[in-house]
């Protein structure tokens, strides 16, 4: 049973890439943006739900990346052509990439904001609002990893 | 002034001088709430692909992925407003009670 192969040996190679860069980028950033946001609450340990919010949104973009890890490892085959697996790759580095950067700053915003609000409880609004402007850039990499993958 | 006083001794009081049952309450919101996101929106998007995408609508396996994907942020979205409602709950009702004290 011989099957013709058109795509060479080392297409998957850069689909399984993409297959794993969503979550080793993402988690990253995610774990970055928990641990430096996740340090406020010593600022204010009796209001520990409202700062644990910039580590819930830095979870998040784990759970976007997981959602595009799957949906690329789902569509991985022995004999991939190289476009579709060049397809793979570029939608698991955008999810991967975006949700370092988003990570990023929600741990820097966290941080700050999060030390601010124990001082001035009236930020709390502020700080969720550029909260949710940091993690739609990981929605945005969504996005274009979910047309990407299932071109 | 005074305000940020009693904030500031508030939370110098090792936990035991709180109240129990505040920490208490606080590790079971914060319990549920974990469950609720580890669990909703990973096991919708597997669930809804597999019962109403597949089972239902039946559209092919990568379809079925993507629309899947984005119930699993909608669902992500959902869980993150109720926790932030609850957050923002917390907060006013402990400053209220600080004020009355």
């Amino acid at each position: 049973m011989s099957k013709t192969k058109n795509s060479p040996e080392y297409a998957s190679f850069f689909a399984v890439m993409g297959a794993s860069s969503p979550m080793i980028f993402s988690a990253l950033g995610a774990v970055y943006g928990m641990g430096k946001s996740g340090a406020g609450m010593a600022a204010m340990p009796e209001l520990i739900m409202k700062s644990i919010i910039p580590v819930v949104m830095a979870g998040i973009i784990a759970i976007y990346s997981l959602v595009v890890a799957v949906l690329i490892a789902n569509s991985l085959n022995d004999g991939i052509s190289l476009y579709r697996s060049f397809l793979q790759l570029g939608a698991g580095l955008s999810i991967g990439l975006s949700g370092l950067a988003a990570g990023f700053a929600i741990g820097i915003v966290g941080d700050a904001s999060v030390w601010g609000t124990a001082q001035q409880p009236r930020l709390f609004v502020g700080m969720i609002l550029i909260l949710i402007f940091a993690e739609v850039l990981g929605l945005y990499g969504l996005m274009v990893a979910l047309i990407l993958s299932t071109k | 002034m005074e305000r940020l006083d009693k904030a500031a001794l508030n939370a110098l009081q090792p936990p035991e001088f709180r109240s129990e049952s505040s920490l208490a309450s606080t590790l079971k919101t914060l319990l549920f709430f974990t469950a609720l996101m580890i669990t909703v929106p990973i096991g919708l998007y597997f669930t809804t692909k597999s019962y109403i995408f597949e089972g239902i609508l039946g559209m092919s396996n990568r379809d079925s992925y993507f629309y899947a994907a984005i119930v699993a942020v909608v669902a992500v979205h959902v869980v993150l407003a109720l926790f932030v409602y609850v957050a923002w709950n917390e907060g006013s009702r402990q400053w209220r009670e600080g004020k009355q004290d």
